[in-house]
């Protein structure tokens, strides 16, 4: 059952679009992420949604009612701000409190409920604690206890982890599962970092530009972008920009630079002629000779640029004679040892392990592109 | 060698934060313990004439004279003070919250004009209130047809207060306003996601947070409100007399100094005892942020 619904919302500032007909439905239990880089407007959506900005046009529904000009007090909307927003006058009860005692609960039951909650985010014994005395995973913890307080028919989370060390980001990544599990409430959560969506959401919207370029599972979204700002956003991919020559049946014929490769139509019908992107992910992209999973898709000559033990693979960077660079992830049974750096390799790939993005490919992005912040955890 | 220099360094550096320090120190000794000293002598003094020169020999009676005889006097102080501050917080506090909420870029320039009285003499402003208020004076006589030809505000109550709250007002709001800038306002944004209304979030998040302004303001209003004479000599009359107007004439003009001291060392004393159980009420220990 769908719980809240936003529909063609648009909101400028001055000249500044900051969204353009976002769309969308939340299940109720769902956790959805808004996903994209600083100024894509997913705080924006967020707030709207909250009742602190309006948009300009366009309706935001809870449970089917429009609640456009309702006021956040009463919405029952459940916020997780980015600095936290705790009360810096009032303890950790207090806090998580204040929600019940502005609707007048009794007192016996406002001490109950937030001793309940303090012990759902795994704050029992902390209930004295001013927040200036606890760390930012804690106060974390009682900024969530506090808006989950009142049962809300959503809640809203805006960059709630952007300000923790990546050890505790990942604890509180699955802290926050758990709980979402556990209270069964409509999560929305505003991230740029596309790990901490893929790892927690059911379904991402990834957002640029106030546009929403995609809707769909961590999956779908991963192996299936809709647009070339998509797969380069989510994960590390390989672009290029290629042709279509001809469609038999399922297989997709376009040529690229350095040769002819194949891939799958997915349903689509290519016209012959058209600028479309081959994404190749790092993990699929592997020197000729080790073992290909299915058909091939195609290969393309380069010379190795770098080798970067990472553990698990090796990060194996090479340029095309074309001047792209390509990356692909080696694992041991690509046989990484035999590369080494400055020599010629044939890199090659099966045709289930390339995807066509039916968007031609801005010359500027050919080769690899991954987010800066991607493998820093910064 | 460089470790038994850096050794030396340490020892000499030990005394780095008395020597530091001695300068206030001196300066307290010299300007403040000491005249506090020599008031108190002068307080347990006698001086038999206008023109003799005042002799110690613990004379407790100018304290118990401070007492039955300008007991009221002193109540009289504290009530236009204390009506003072309260005037003082209500018209600086939605003045201050005005300016750090919606002065936006203007602040700096709002907060300058806060100060701009202090650029006229103290004394010339309050002697051209006097005038403002005067019995002859246009907007006394427009009032004297409303509300009869009796009708004055120079030398009642009134007029006192309304010197001592003006005059003082720039106190109150510079602390408030510094105190209402440092809170995060989108505090108020939680409370109304959790259900506030606006009131509701000033009430218990902002008001709250920003007593600690309130408090130093009220200190620095009342403190010197208490103790002022130039209110009360410019825009009272005889009846309004407050303490410092006392203190004033016994010591400039009765060469009363005995008297004047134990006037002057129960004002303080009362003062800081009142200051103690306001802090105390009003702790503004847990406020810290």
């Amino acid at each position: 059952m769908t719980t809240v619904r936003v529909e063609k919302i648009r909101k400028t500032y001055g000249d500044f679009v900051a969204l353009e007909g976002l769309t969308l439905d939340m299940a109720e239990g769902e956790f959805v992420s808004f996903l994209g880089p600083s100024g894509c407007g997913k705080t924006t959506a967020l707030r709207i949604v909250a009742g602190f900005e309006f948009a300009d046009s366009g309706s935001v529904l809870i449970d089917g009612d429009e609640i456009g000009p309702v006021p956040p007090n009463r919405r029952n909307m459940g916020m997780v701000f980015q600095n936290y927003s705790l009360f810096p006058n009032m303890t950790a009860a207090d806090n998580v409190a204040f929600g019940l005692r502005v609707r007048k609960q009794p007192a016996e039951k406002v001490r109950r409920r937030a001793t309940e909650m303090l012990e759902l985010v795994g704050l029992s014994g902390k209930e004295g604690n001013f927040p200036h005395q606890m760390s930012g995973g804690q106060q974390q913890r009682v900024a969530l206890a506090r808006a989950l307080v009142n049962m809300p028919k959503a809640l809203l989370l805006d960059e709630p982890l952007g300000a923790l060390d990546l050890k505790l980001r990942q604890v509180m990544q699955l802290e926050l599962k758990r709980i979402q599990r556990e209270v069964g409430i409509t999560f929305i959560f505003v991230t740029h970092d596309q790990e901490e969506a893929l790892t927690m959401s059911d379904r991402i919207a990834v957002m640029t530009q106030g546009r929403t370029d995609q809707i769909g599972t961590p999956t779908e979204i991963y192996h299936r972008p809709a647009t070339a700002f998509v797969a380069g956003f989510i994960g590390t991919a390989n672009l290029l920009p290629v042709t279509v020559r001809g469609q038999e049946g399922d297989q997709v014929t376009v040529d690229g630079p350095g040769g002819r490769y194949f891939a799958r139509a997915e349903g689509r019908t290519y016209q012959v002629g058209s600028s479309v992107t081959l994404m190749v992910r790092p993990e699929r992209l592997v020197p000729s000779g080790a073992p290909l999973h299915g058909a091939a898709g195609g290969s393309i000559e380069a010379t190795v640029t770098s080798l970067v033990f990472q553990g698990p693979v090796v990060r194996c960077q090479v340029q095309t004679a074309a001047g792209v660079d390509l990356v692909a992830h080696l694992g041991p049974e690509d046989d990484p040892s035999s590369l080494s750096v400055g020599s010629p390799v044939r890199m090659t790939w099966s045709i289930d392990g390339a995807y066509l993005v039916p968007e031609a490919l801005d010359s500027g992005l050919a080769g690899v592109t991954q987010m800066e912040d991607d493998e820093t955890g910064a | 060698m460089a470790a038994d220099d850096d050794t030396k360094g340490l020892r000499k550096g030990r005394f780095a934060p008395y020597g530091l320090l001695s300068p206030g120190v001196i300066w307290l000794l010299l300007f403040f313990l000491v005249p506090v000293a020599i008031l108190f002598k002068a307080s347990l003094s006698t001086k038999p004439s206008r023109f003799a020169t005042p002799t110690f020999d613990w004379a407790w009676g100018n304290y118990s004279s401070a007492f039955s005889q300008y007991g009221s006097v002193f109540v009289r102080s504290f009530v236009y003070a204390g009506t003072a501050t309260v005037l003082a917080i209500l018209i600086g506090y939605p003045l201050a919250y005005w300016i750090a909420t919606r002065g936006g870029r203007w602040k700096n320039l709002l907060i300058g004009l806060v100060v701009v009285p202090f650029f006229t003499s103290y004394l010339i402003r309050t002697i051209a209130w006097s005038s403002i208020l005067a019995d002859e004076n246009p907007l006394v006589t427009t009032l004297q047809q409303v509300f009869g030809s009796d009708f004055r505000i120079l030398a009642t109550p009134w007029a006192v207060i309304g010197g001592l709250t003006y005059n003082f007002m720039s106190f109150m709001i510079l602390p408030i306003y510094v105190s209402l800038e440092k809170i995060d306002f989108r505090l108020t944004e939680a409370a109304a996601d959790l259900g506030s209304t606006t009131w509701g979030a000033f009430r218990k998040v902002v008001l709250p947070l920003s007593l600690p302004g309130v408090f130093a303001g009220s200190l620095l209003v009342f403190i010197p409100a208490a103790g002022d004479y130039l209110n009360a000599r410019y825009l009272g009359s005889p009846k309004t007399s407050m303490i410092g107007t006392v203190v004033q004439n016994k010591f400039l003009v009765q060469f009363d100094y005995p008297q004047a001291a134990a006037l002057s060392i129960v004002l303080m004393v009362i003062i800081t005892a009142m200051v103690l159980v306001y802090s105390k009420f009003l702790g503004t220990e847990g406020l810290a942020v």
